[in-house]
């Protein structure tokens, strides 16, 4: 017969499942996207094919956290008592808050970084005038300060998470 | 298993469930057929085409792969209910 702490982090495990369902459909599908990508530019420009497959691991694992850390918050948020310090309790609980924020947040990372580099490849092998090349550098440039923006956003939203948590 | 356990695993088990798992299920599949639908083109289109059939493949077989990792995921989180929906927090569309 099953513990109960083993029969509760199942239900904890579909719960969170459920809770999340959007983050999780829309991260197997970048994933999918990505891995895909990476396929079909292998040929062409292998550099951005290794680029695109390591977006898609990083995604894995931003679901894997995002799975791990909702099926051992759950039950604490249940009331259950916790057996873990109140600090991994509160990392667990800010990575297991606004999950679709978070994958839409990681897409935004992801594309902006992509296009960047996929902007520096074109600028070196087909950009033809010197005022191309020039166009290509500057927006790769641009590319690169959004996706900087982005993830100090995403830092500074899981500051917040914390600090509102402890105060 | 104690009082507050089982009402723990009562509330993971009605939380964000559906309030008619065949309705729910019926329009999960409807919604997924379009993707099945595209992946089959795709196949299709690859099969007729004598070159550059790669890309064509791989559009396959990703549109495969979600269907199949959606429905997954749907499944498993819907193995988890029981009993009635909790109030509030149901789970409207997949």
């Amino acid at each position: 017969m099953a513990e109960p702490v083993d029969a509760i982090w199942g239900l904890a495990a579909r719960y969170c499942v459920r809770q999340n369902a959007h983050a999780f459909m829309w991260l197997w599908g970048l994933f999918l996207i990505l891995a895909g990508g990476s396929l079909a530019s292998r040929r062409a420009s292998s550099s951005f094919a290794v680029v695109l497959l390591i977006f898609a691991v990083v995604t894995v694992a931003l679901a894997v956290a995002i799975f791990s850390a909702c099926s051992a918050y759950a039950p604490l948020s249940m009331g259950l008592p916790a057996s873990i310090s109140a600090t991994d309790e509160t990392t667990i609980m800010c990575l297991s808050k606004d999950t679709l924020g978070t994958a839409v947040l990681w897409t935004l990372i992801v594309a902006s970084s992509s296009a960047a580099f996929g902007s520096v490849l074109w600028g070196r092998a087909r950009a033809k005038s010197a005022i191309g090349r020039a166009v290509a550098a500057i927006g790769a440039l641009l590319l690169v300060l959004v996706a900087a923006a982005l993830v100090l956003l995403g830092v500074f939203s899981f500051s917040l998470c914390s600090t509102n948590w402890v105060f | 298993m104690d009082p507050l356990h089982a009402g723990v695993a009562a509330d993971f088990s009605s939380r964000y469930c559906p309030l008619s798992t065949a309705l729910f299920l019926a329009r999960f599949w409807a919604l997924l057929s379009p993707v099945v639908a595209i992946a089959l083109a795709a196949l299709l289109a690859a099969s007729m085409r004598a070159y550059q059939r790669m890309p064509l493949i791989i559009v396959a077989g990703a549109f495969v792969l979600f269907a199949l990792g959606v429905a997954a995921l749907v499944l498993y989180g819907l193995s988890g209910c029981s009993g009635a929906p909790a109030e509030g927090l149901t789970w409207d569309w997949p």
